[in-house]
């Protein structure tokens, strides 16, 4: 990695978005992500955030293929590498996902799988002693990461944490910053305003909700965003009622 | 001599060592002004560290006597560690007997309290000064320019480790708040999902309306999202007196 390469990275990772919200390229969070595949060179890159409680509230993803279905799947199943990274605040490395144990995340490695991933790394990001989520690097070929690979990631997790908690600084008391508050699909808007919805159409709690969203999404094989769109836009409904 | 350079060694080491494991800064301050009186042949040793209004406030000390800590105190108005401390630069006295009007109330308390000599030294990193370590001698020349060339690069070492420390406590403060700003978009999100539900209008509308409701009722943005969220609040509540 030459010096001016890794110089324009950075400089990339650091600049502001210009706002727009509906364009992955300013997305924060998938800047950071795209940094990651480019200096440790890996297939993908993916970030979750996620509460003390394990309530996710956050991801990015250099891509759909690897990345955004290790994040996507994480989402839905609540495990996964990362989620076990976060929780215990120590790497995960599963460099040959094909023959992980059938117990370890039973729903997980199947379909990540089947989604062609071969490998993932999950490195806590943390502020000290408090977790704040997961950095997980995935690829579609086998095989561990190289020592220097290793202690670049744990590296750039340092880095990816200093820069998500940037965005916080300088914030309204209470709010996200500007970076992350329009950040729609990073925060999964549509699928907690979904979950609002069916709450109301099924008289449960939001909680509850959430948990029927990520089933319909894992039992269909459809993305949860995508299931959480066509809640909002009227399309689809989860009790009796007329669409 | 051999054993000195050992101790001084040893006490770099040390302080090192603190930079890479948490650690209790107050603790890691206080052995820091120890080891120097034990090092240097001191009679006390302080250190002062910046507060919010350009001044300076007593850190730690080599031993918790009133008298010495009073003498800590009095260089809040005056003294050779603010004049460090404003100018960044080391400030020494080597003979506090004809010294009475460089700091007019200073050098008579110290003198009284037994101290004939005065060194302070600036934490400093690049161009940010962070406070001073004050030195003290029994003597005059307590301190010579080997030592203070010693002492100044402990102090070096002691600045680094506090701003470490800062940095890391400001990073935690950062997680904390930008975990609790997630958990409140969350549920204004789910508040205006189950809002657009009820009263079947667009998010945008159902936005409108918590927010003129929490506006009526002088509460929170969050606190009125919560309140739906857990069924606290019933939408029609909050929808009612909103007309589209």
């Amino acid at each position: 990695m030459e010096i001016g390469r890794l110089g324009r990275l950075f400089a990339d990772l650091y600049r502001a978005g210009d706002g727009r919200e509906t364009r992955d390229r300013e997305s924060v969070a998938t800047r950071a992500c795209i940094a990651c595949v480019e200096l440790l060179e890996v297939g993908g890159a993916g970030i979750m955030l996620v509460d003390d409680d394990g309530r996710a509230s956050a991801f990015g993803a250099s891509d759909a293929v690897w990345a955004g279905t290790v994040e996507e799947l994480q989402f839905v199943l609540g495990e996964g590498p990362g989620v076990d990274a976060h929780q215990h605040g120590e790497p995960v490395l599963e460099p040959e996902l094909a023959r992980v144990d059938g117990r370890r995340w039973t729903a997980f490695t199947p379909a990540a799988l089947h989604a062609g991933v071969r490998r993932v790394f999950s490195f806590p990001l943390r502020a000290g002693a408090i977790r704040v989520g997961a950095l997980d690097l995935s690829d579609g070929v086998p095989g561990p990461l190289g020592r220097q690979q290793r202690i670049d990631a744990v590296v750039m997790a340092e880095v990816v944490t200093r820069r998500l908690l940037a965005t916080q600084a300088g914030a309204l008391p209470g709010r996200l910053g500007s970076e992350l508050d329009d950040d729609a699909r990073a925060l999964r808007v549509e699928v907690h305003q979904a979950a609002g919805m069916l709450s109301e159409q099924l008289d449960i709690r939001s909680p509850d909700a959430l948990v029927l969203l990520r089933a319909a999404a894992y039992a269909s094989e459809r993305p949860i965003d995508q299931i959480a769109h066509e809640v909002v836009v009227r399309r689809l409904r989860f009790d009796d009622g007329p669409v | 001599m051999a054993d000195r350079a050992d101790r001084l060694a040893q006490t770099f080491v040390d302080v090192a060592d603190t930079l890479v494991a948490d650690f209790d800064i107050v603790d890691f301050l206080t052995v820091l002004t120890m080891r120097c009186v034990e090092l240097f042949d001191l009679a006390a040793a302080g250190l002062l560290l910046s507060d919010a209004a350009d001044g300076v406030r007593v850190a730690a000390s080599s031993n918790d006597r009133m008298q010495l800590l009073e003498l800590f105190e009095l260089q809040y108005d005056e003294g050779p560690c603010l004049d460090s401390f404003r100018t960044g630069r080391r400030v020494q006295c080597d003979d506090l007997s004809d010294a009475s009007d460089r700091w007019p109330r200073f050098v008579p308390e110290a003198r009284s309290a037994g101290y004939a000599s005065v060194y302070a030294l600036p934490l400093r990193l690049r161009q940010q000064v962070i406070g001073s370590l004050n030195l003290l001698g029994g003597l005059p020349r307590a301190l010579d320019e080997p030592r203070l060339v010693e002492a100044q690069a402990l102090a070096d070492v002691a600045t680094i480790g506090i701003l470490q420390h800062r940095a890391a406590a400001e990073q935690r403060l950062l997680a904390q708040q930008l975990q609790y700003a997630l958990q409140s978009r969350i549920l204004v999100e789910q508040a205006k999902g189950i809002l657009a539900e009820f009263a079947h209008v667009e998010m945008d509308e159902a936005f409108a309306a918590l927010r003129r409701y929490a506006r009526e009722h002088n509460e929170r943005l969050v606190d009125v999202a919560d309140a739906l969220v857990e069924r606290r609040l019933a939408a029609m509540t909050v929808i009612r007196r909103y007309s589209v």
